[in-house]
C-alpha cells in the first residue's frame, strides 16, 4: 500500500500514519494477516524518527487494528478484533459534535450533512479493490 | 608492447571513469541537480542546463589534459615508475571534478527557491518485493574459492622454489617469494574477503532507503525496483568475474601458468570489461532508475521533501533524525551513508581495519 506523509500539514506525522493505515484497512488494501514494515524500516524509508512510527504503531495496537509480534512485526488484525464498542461510539459522538456545530453555523442542515456522509461512504466503497 | 599495454590500461580504466565523472549530472535523478533538490519540471531550465554543460565540458577538458601528461610521462620514463602515474592521474581527475562539482553546487544553491507542498511517499510492501538477487548465488563464489584452494594443495609439489609474486607493466616479474605452504592461502583469503564484501553490498541494495518521487509514485517505484535488480545482478556477475579471475594468480603461484602476460593481462581485461559495463548500465538506468522507461502514472503537484540542509556540500548526508543507514547518492549512481548514524562509522572503520589486517597477513606470508 502507498503511504504518503505531508510535512506541511498541521496534523502530526504519527496521526497521519495512523490515519492512512486505518484507511488502508478500511479500503481492503491492507488485508488481515498482512505485515507492515518494521518500525526501523518504515522510519528509514520515510526519513522520520523511530519514536514517531512507534507511537503510531502503539496507537494502532491499542485500538485493536494491529498486533505487534516479536518475529513477524506489525500484523493487521482480523475484523473481529476491532468491532464497534460502546467506548468507540462515545468517541465517535465526541468527535462529530464539534463538526456538526460548525456545519450548523455555516448553514448546513441535518439532511445536507447526511448527504455529505453518505457520499464519503460511497467513495470509500468505490476505492475498495 | 609497453606502449600497447599503457594504451590498453588507459582506454579501459581511465576513459570510462572520466566519461562517468563528466556525465554524472545527466545520470542523477531529475529531481536533484548538483546536490540540490529541485522540482522535476525545472530540469530543463536554461540556466540549469548551462550549469550541467559547463561542468561536463570542464571535466572532459581537465581529464584530457591529465591524460596527455600521463602518456608523455610514461613515454619518457623508462622504468617501472610509469605505472605510478595511473593512480595519480585518476585521483587528480576525481579531485578536480569534485571541485568543479562544488562550483555547480554553489551556482544551484543560489538559483533555488521552493514553493510547492513537500511530501514523502512510500510503499509498505517495497522491501518484500524482489528488489535484489537471491544471496544463494554467492554459493557459486564458494565453489570457486574451494577449487582455488584445492588447486593450491594439489599442485603444491609443482610450485617453483622462487615464486613470482608481482608482474610490472612490461611483463617482467619484479618480485619473488620463497616456496611456502602459506602462499596457497593468499588467493583464497583475498577471494573470501571480496565475496563477503559483495554479499554485504547486495544486502545494502535490499535495505537501502526507499526513495520514491512523491509527484509520480507509481512510475518511480517501478523504476526503482528495476534499478536495484539490474545493479544487484551486475554485482553478482562482476563479482564472480573478479573472484574467478583471481584464481589465475593461484595458477601462477603453483607454476601452472608461467607466461607473465597472462597474469598481467587478465586483471586489466576483467577491470576493463566491468568498468565499461558499469558505464553502459549507468547510462541505461540513471540514478534510482530515473532513465528507465516506465509506465507514466499521474503526475501530482507536490515535490519531495526538501532535505538540502542535511546534505553537506550536497554529497555527504548527515541527518540525525533519519534512522536510515544507506540512502541514494545525490550526485552519481548508487548509495551512500547517513553519517549521523554511528553504525555508518563503525562499518567504515570495520572495512578500514579488516583491509590492513588482510594486507599484513599477506605480507607476513611473503616475508617468512
Amino acid at each position: 500500500m502507498m503511504l504518503g506523509i505531508d510535512f506541511e500539514s498541521s496534523t502530526p506525522i504519527y496521526l497521519q500514519l495512523r490515519e492512512q493505515i486505518v484507511k488502508g484497512i478500511a479500503t481492503k488494501r491492507l488485508a488481515p494477516g498482512d505485515s507492515l514494515p518494521s518500525v526501523r524500516q518504515l522510519a528509514s524509508d520515510l526519513g522520520i524518527n523511530l519514536h514517531t512510527v512507534n507511537k503510531a504503531y502503539a496507537m494502532l495496537k491499542q485500538e485493536g487494528f494491529i498486533t505487534l509480534h516479536r518475529q513477524k512485526g506489525a500484523v493487521i488484525n482480523s475484523p473481529d478484533s476491532f468491532k464497534t464498542s460502546d467506548e468507540y461510539l462515545k468517541q465517535l459522538c465526541d468527535d462529530l459534535e464539534p463538526m456538526i456545530f460548525e456545519a450548523l453555523l455555516r448553514g448546513i442542515n441535518e439532511q445536507e450533512f447526511s448527504i455529505v456522509c453518505s457520499d464519503i461512504f460511497k467513495k470509500i466503497g468505490g476505492e475498495k479493490s | 608492447m609497453k606502449l600497447f599495454m599503457i594504451t590498453l590500461l588507459y582506454t579501459l580504466t581511465y576513459v570510462p571513469v572520466l566519461a562517468f565523472l563528466a556525465m554524472t549530472p545527466y545520470l542523477t535523478r531529475k529531481t536533484e541537480s548538483f546536490g540540490i533538490s529541485i522540482p522535476e519540471n525545472v530540469y530543463g531550465h536554461p540556466e540549469i542546463v548551462r550549469i550541467r554543460k559547463t561542468y561536463r565540458n570542464k571535466v572532459f577538458a581537465l581529464g584530457g589534459l591529465l591524460a596527455v601528461f600521463a602518456v608523455l610521462f610514461i613515454l619518457f620514463t623508462s622504468n617501472n615508475d610509469a605505472t605510478l602515474f595511473m593512480p595519480i592521474g585518476l585521483v587528480g581527475t576525481i579531485v578536480g571534478s569534485f571541485l568543479l562539482y562544488l562550483e555547480g553546487h554553489t551556482k544551484m544553491k543560489a538559483l533555488k527557491a521552493v514553493d510547492k507542498p513537500q511530501a514523502v511517499v512510500v510503499d509498505t510492501d517495497f522491501h518484500s518485493k524482489k528488489i535484489a538477487v537471491n544471496p544463494a548465488w554467492f554459493l557459486l563464489y564458494a565453489f570457486v574459492i574451494l577449487a582455488t584452494l584445492c588447486l593450491g594443495v594439489m599442485f603444491y609439489d609443482k610450485m617453483p622454489l622462487r615464486v613470482p609474486m608481482h608482474i610490472d607493466i612490461n611483463g617482467v616479474v619484479d618480485r619473488y617469494a620463497d616456496k611456502s605452504y602459506k602462499l596457497i592461502f593468499i588467493t583464497p583469503m583475498i577471494q573470501l574477503f571480496l565475496t563477503m564484501l559483495f554479499i554485504f553490498v547486495n544486502y545494502i541494495i535490499t535495505i537501502a532507503k526507499q526513495q520514491i518521487d512523491a509527484a509520480n509514485p507509481e512510475k518511480s517505484i517501478e523504476q526503482n525496483i528495476r534499478f536495484r535488480l539490474i545493479w544487484s545482478r551486475f554485482l553478482v556477475f562482476m563479482g564472480f568475474l573478479t573472484v574467478a579471475s583471481m584464481s589465475f594468480m593461484q595458477c601462477m603461484f603453483v607454476g601452472l601458468i608461467t607466461d607473465p602476460w597472462i597474469n598481467a593481462g587478465i586483471p586489466i581485461v576483467v577491470g576493463g570489461i566491468t568498468s565499461v559495463m558499469a558505464i553502459i548500465i549507468s547510462f541505461k538506468t540513471g540514478q534510482g532508475g530515473s532513465r528507465l522507461a516506465a509506465a507514466v502514472g499521474k503526475s501530482g503537484d507536490v515535490v519531495n521533501r526538501d532535505d538540502d540542509k542535511c546534505w553537506k556540500l550536497g554529497v555527504f548526508y548527515y541527518n540525525p533524525d533519519d534512522p536510515a543507514l544507506f540512502v541514494e547518492k545525490r550526485f552519481g549512481i548508487g548509495w551512500t551513508n547517513n553519517f549521523a548514524q554511528p553504525v555508518s562509522w563503525i562499518l567504515l572503520a570495520a572495512i578500514a581495519i579488516v583491509l590492513p589486517i588482510l594486507i599484513t597477513l599477506v605480507t607476513n606470508a611473503l616475508s617468512s
